[in-house]
C-alpha cells in the first residue's frame, strides 16, 4: 500500500514515470476499503491470532484477503490517453490489459457488463461479492477485484488476481452472523473463481506476472522497462509505512 | 448525454458552483456522478474550515473509485448538506439539486472567472 502511494505521489510530482507493479503478500493480509468501518466488520483478534496483517487501503471497496494472489497496481496521470476518459473508461482500458495477459495463459476472460443507469448499493463486507462494470470474470465468476483512487490528478488502480481462493479463510476474518456467513459463503462460491479453479492446477506467480506484463504492453501499446524502486520511491514508501500504514490512526480511522 | 446547467460554473475536477453574492453552493457534476457509479460516502471538510480553489474539500467513495472533491472557490465552509452525507445516493439522483455538498462564504468572488462556463465544461467532458 505504502509503495503504491509513494509511486503515485512521486508520479504526480513528475519524478516517477507511469508505473505498473506486480506483487504478492507475505504474510497474508486483510486489506479493507478506505471508508470501510474496521471494528464493525473485521474480526481483528482472529487476524492477529492467525498472523494475518490488517491494513486500510487508500482505495475504496470492501475487505480483500491477500493470500495466494497476484496484486497488480497501475499508476498514471488522469489524462494519460491510454487510461483517460473517466473512471469507467479507465477500468475498461486496464481490464483490456488484464484480459490480454490472461489470454496468454489460455484463460478466456470477459469484462463484466456495465451496470448502465442502475445504481444498487451493495452492503456485503466482502469485496469479491460483487462485480462492477468491466471487472474481469471467467465463466461469469469474478477473477480479479480492483479498486481505484484519484488524487491530485493521478490515478492509482490496484487489484487482486486470485491464484487460489479459500472462501472459509476469508469469512473467518469478517464479523458476520452465522446465517450471514453461510449466505456469504454460498455467494462467494458462486461468484468467485481463481486461476487454480480455472486451470485445474495452481499457476506460478512469476508466470502470471510475465503474462500480464505482456498483456498490458499489448493492450495499452506501451513498452514496460523492468526495474527496482528508485531511492526516492523507497524512502517515501518507508516514510508512509511508518507514518501511515502501520499506524492505528489510519487503519482504525473508521 | 450529461446534464450541464447553464447558470453554473465548473472545475476540471468535476465540481460545480452556483454563486449568490458571496455565498457559493458547491456539488459534483452529472458527468462525475455517472462516471463514479453508486456513491457510497462523502467525507467533507467540516463547517468553519477554509477551502482553496482547486484544492480538495473532501473525498467521495463510489463502488468503483475513491476520488477527491475539488473546491471551485476559496473561502469558509458555512454549511454541509446533512441530507447528502446521510444519503449519498442523492448526489447520483439529483447532483445539481438535493445532491449539493457544501455552502462556502467566498473570500474572493473574482475567482469565479477562473472557472469554466457550461459550454466550456461541455467541451471539456466530450474531449
Amino acid at each position: 500500500m505504502a509503495i503504491d502511494e509513494a509511486v503515485a505521489t512521486l508520479h504526480g510530482r513528475g519524478v516517477s514515470p507511469p508505473t505498473i507493479r506486480f506483487y504478492g503478500w507475505n504474510p497474508a493480509c486483510l486489506s479493507i476499503g478506505y471508508f470501510q468501518p474496521i471494528e464493525r466488520e473485521v474480526e481483528i483478534e482472529v487476524c492477529r491470532a492467525e498472523g494475518i496483517d490488517v491494513v486500510r487501503r487508500p482505495t475504496g471497496g470492501r475487505a480483500v484477503l491477500h493470500d495466494d494472489e497476484l496484486t497488480y497496481s497501475l499508476i498514471a496521470m488522469e489524462q494519460e490517453p491510454r487510461i483517460a476518459g473517466g473512471v469507467t473508461e479507465s477500468y475498461r482500458k486496464i481490464s483490456a490489459g488484464i484480459l490480454a495477459g490472461l489470454t496468454r495463459l489460455s484463460v478466456v476472460a470477459d469484462m463484466a457488463p456495465g451496470r448502465g443507469g442502475q445504481h444498487d448499493h451493495l452492503h456485503s463486507a466482502a469485496c469479491f461479492d460483487s462485480a462492477s462494470s468491466y471487472e474481469v470474470t471467467v465463466g461469469g465468476k469474478k477473477l480479479v477485484g480492483s479498486a481505484q483512487v484519484r488524487r491530485g490528478g493521478v490515478v492509482l488502480q490496484h487489484g487482486s488476481l486470485l491464484l487460489s481462493f479459500d472462501s472459509n479463510k476469508l469469512l473467518s476474518l469478517l464479523k458476520l452472523t452465522v446465517s450471514d456467513r453461510s449466505n456469504l459463503k454460498d455467494e462467494l462460491d458462486k461468484k468467485v473463481t481463481s486461476m487454480a479453479s480455472i486451470a485445474g492446477w495452481r499457476q506460478e506467480f512469476s508466470d502470471v506476472a510475465e503474462a500480464l506484463r505482456c498483456g498490458f504492453e499489448q493492450a495499452l501499446a506501451i513498452l514496460l522497462a523492468v526495474g527496482p524502486l528508485t531511492n526516492e520511491e523507497e524512502d517515501l514508501a518507508n516514510k508512509l509505512l511508518a507514518d501511515k500504514y502501520t499506524r492505528s490512526e489510519w487503519n482504525f480511522r473508521r | 448525454m450529461s446534464n450541464v446547467p447553464n447558470d453554473l460554473k465548473y472545475t476540471k475536477g468535476h465540481s460545480w458552483v452556483k454563486a449568490d453574492g458571496d455565498l457559493a453552493t458547491v456539488g459534483i457534476s452529472d458527468f462525475a456522478q455517472d462516471t463514479l457509479g453508486s456513491i457510497l460516502l462523502f467525507e467533507l471538510t467540516g463547517e468553519g474550515s477554509t477551502v482553496t480553489q482547486g484544492q480538495p474539500l473532501g473525498t467521495v467513495e463510489s463502488d468503483k473509485a475513491t476520488s477527491d472533491v475539488i473546491s471551485p472557490v476559496s473561502g469558509e465552509i458555512i454549511e454541509i448538506n446533512e441530507n447528502v452525507t446521510s444519503a449519498p445516493e442523492k448526489a447520483n439522483d439529483d447532483p445539481y439539486g438535493e445532491g449539493w455538498l457544501v455552502k462556502v462564504r467566498m473570500s474572493d468572488p473574482d475567482e469565479l472567472s477562473n472557472l469554466m462556463s457550461a459550454d466550456e465544461f461541455e467541451k471539456f467532458i466530450s474531449a
